[in-house]
């Protein structure tokens, strides 16, 4: 929706909502996700003070969401526990479920400060100091967090359910039939894809017990300015599953944004993000497992890359980005295969 | 045809038009920008496809017909390089979604089968189309 369209309506919704006159005094887009629309408010409240932020961000779908996301209410309620757990996020300010508002579900939250994208993240001069202590202690420790949650936690609670429990042993097959799924759903073949699945099925470690994933743990979903670490966004994707998934997902290839040698998200070394999780968390990491999830992270980015693609060319949903993205699906694929091939030859050398 | 500019020439025209002049313009238009940049890099891409795809067709006809999938395709190269480039890209497409069915149905996940070097030599050369400087 237009900026110009969207002030009033928000402007009135807001007034009644929280029986206080205010006034947005500038609205603008956000860039953000393939998925989602997040928009600028800065509010004055007429009487000066208010329990709400002035600057918040408002948050809905951008046409057709992926089918994995979760809907607007329920990544407000993980946001919400996290929130409350003390995982470093933005506080969630307001849920709206009707749609007849601004055309779908959106939710508000606190604005924080600082940028996001990889290229800040992972290369600008402003975070080196802290990119060389703190970062990686920060995002470990704040994954390990995520992971504390589990889904024992919730015994009669909605949330339980809307993020999908299953026996642990069910988890990895359920993975890899999703995935199957997802791929039958595309106009196109993917044999790269389907040799890779049938290698993931043949070799899937055992499951650990399930906690709760961010299921988008990446540079580019981490708020930072060169004070540190200021939120880490976007729970679209989360769901109960096993811990590896964060972990590996983090260390893909296209997060690091070109800083390959550092293979957490672009900005540091495998031993030392292991050893900061290992620390909150207690639990012990095993780089096998990594690198299996990281295969099937891989195989997992391939399918949703062209997924976008896909909502581009079906017109679901026009897009350059999306268009682009499609064309780096090879990437994700080549990146699987190849580290199908280290891990055996890892394994065959130990052997 | 010898009318001038080419295809090649028109595109990075495009490419230099953005960089140059657009993108500068765009300072406090963070998602233009972006999306801008986007489209150079995907002109990009355009260009290396309209220069290498008709070899890169020819040796994906090559070695798919080494494979059950690519009984199908034409028996002869030069069959095959006659014909219009949206059809080579049928019989390619025909022949990929024939080995997707197969691997699925005979679950190799063998990394010496001729079908995993095969599919690596594919996405290599796909790569050097859509990102040449991705490290393989």
């Amino acid at each position: 929706m237009e900026t110009e369209l969207l002030k009033p309506i928000l402007e009135k919704y807001l007034t009644q909502k929280w029986n206080q006159k205010l006034e947005i005094k500038s609205i603008h887009h956000l860039s953000g996700g393939a998925c989602q629309d997040n928009y600028y408010l800065l509010v004055e409240f007429s009487e000066g003070k208010s329990e709400f932020p002035n600057e918040m961000v408002l948050r809905t779908d951008k046409g057709a969401s992926l089918l994995s996301s979760l809907s607007k209410k329920e990544e407000f309620l993980v946001a919400k526990i996290l929130y409350e757990s003390g995982v470093k996020t933005p506080r969630p300010i307001l849920l709206e479920e009707d749609s007849s508002i601004l055309g779908s579900p959106f939710f508000l939250m606190e604005k924080i400060q600082g940028k996001a994208t990889g290229r800040y993240i992972t290369k600008d001069s402003e975070l080196n100091s802290y990119r060389k202590v703190g970062m990686a202690q920060d995002l470990a420790s704040n994954l390990a967090k995520i992971h504390n949650i589990t889904p024992d936690q919730f015994k009669d609670s909605s949330i339980k359910q809307i993020l999908k429990p299953m026996d642990k042993e069910e988890y990895i097959p359920y993975c890899i039939s999703d995935l199957r799924i997802s791929l039958d759903a595309l106009p196109e073949a993917h044999p790269a894809i389907e040799i890779v699945l049938n290698w993931l099925e043949a070799n899937s470690p055992d499951s650990d017990s399930l906690v709760l994933v961010h299921g988008d743990y990446r540079t580019g979903n981490f708020m930072m300015n060169p004070s540190g670490l200021q939120g880490i966004l976007d729970f679209e994707f989360a769901h109960w599953g096993d811990r590896y998934e964060d972990i590996a997902w983090l260390c893909m290839k296209d997060w690091r944004f070109g800083k390959i040698n550092k293979e957490v998200g672009g900005f540091a070394d495998r031993k030392d993000f292991y050893k900061y999780y290992e620390e909150e968390s207690q639990y012990q990491i095993d780089p096998n497992k990594v690198k299996y999830w990281e295969i099937l992270g891989n195989i997992r980015w391939a399918i949703g890359s062209a997924q976008q693609a896909e909502r581009h060319l079906s017109g679901k949903d026009k897009g350059i980005e999306l268009a682009a993205i499609g064309r780096r699906t090879g990437e994700m694929e080549w990146e699987a295969m190849k580290l199908v091939e280290d891990l055996q030859n890892a394994i065959q050398t130990r052997c | 045809m010898q009318y001038r500019p080419d295809a090649k020439d028109l595109i990075l025209a495009i490419q230099e038009f953005l960089l140059k002049d657009l993108i500068p313009k765009l300072e406090d238009e963070d998602l233009l920008s972006y999306k801008t940049l986007v489209s150079w890099n995907m002109l990009g891409v355009l260009s290396r496809e309209l220069e290498k795809e008709t070899d890169f067709n020819s040796k994906e006809w090559k070695n798919l017909l080494e494979l059950p999938c690519g009984e199908g395709l034409p028996r002869d190269i030069n069959d095959f390089e006659r014909l219009p480039s949206k059809m080579r890209r049928e019989f390619l497409k025909e022949a990929y979604f024939n080995m997707a069915k197969e691997l699925r149905k005979s679950k190799n996940s063998n990394t010496d089968s001729k079908e995993w070097q095969i599919l690596k030599e594919q996405l290599q050369d796909n790569l050097a189309i859509s990102n040449p400087r991705f490290t393989l």
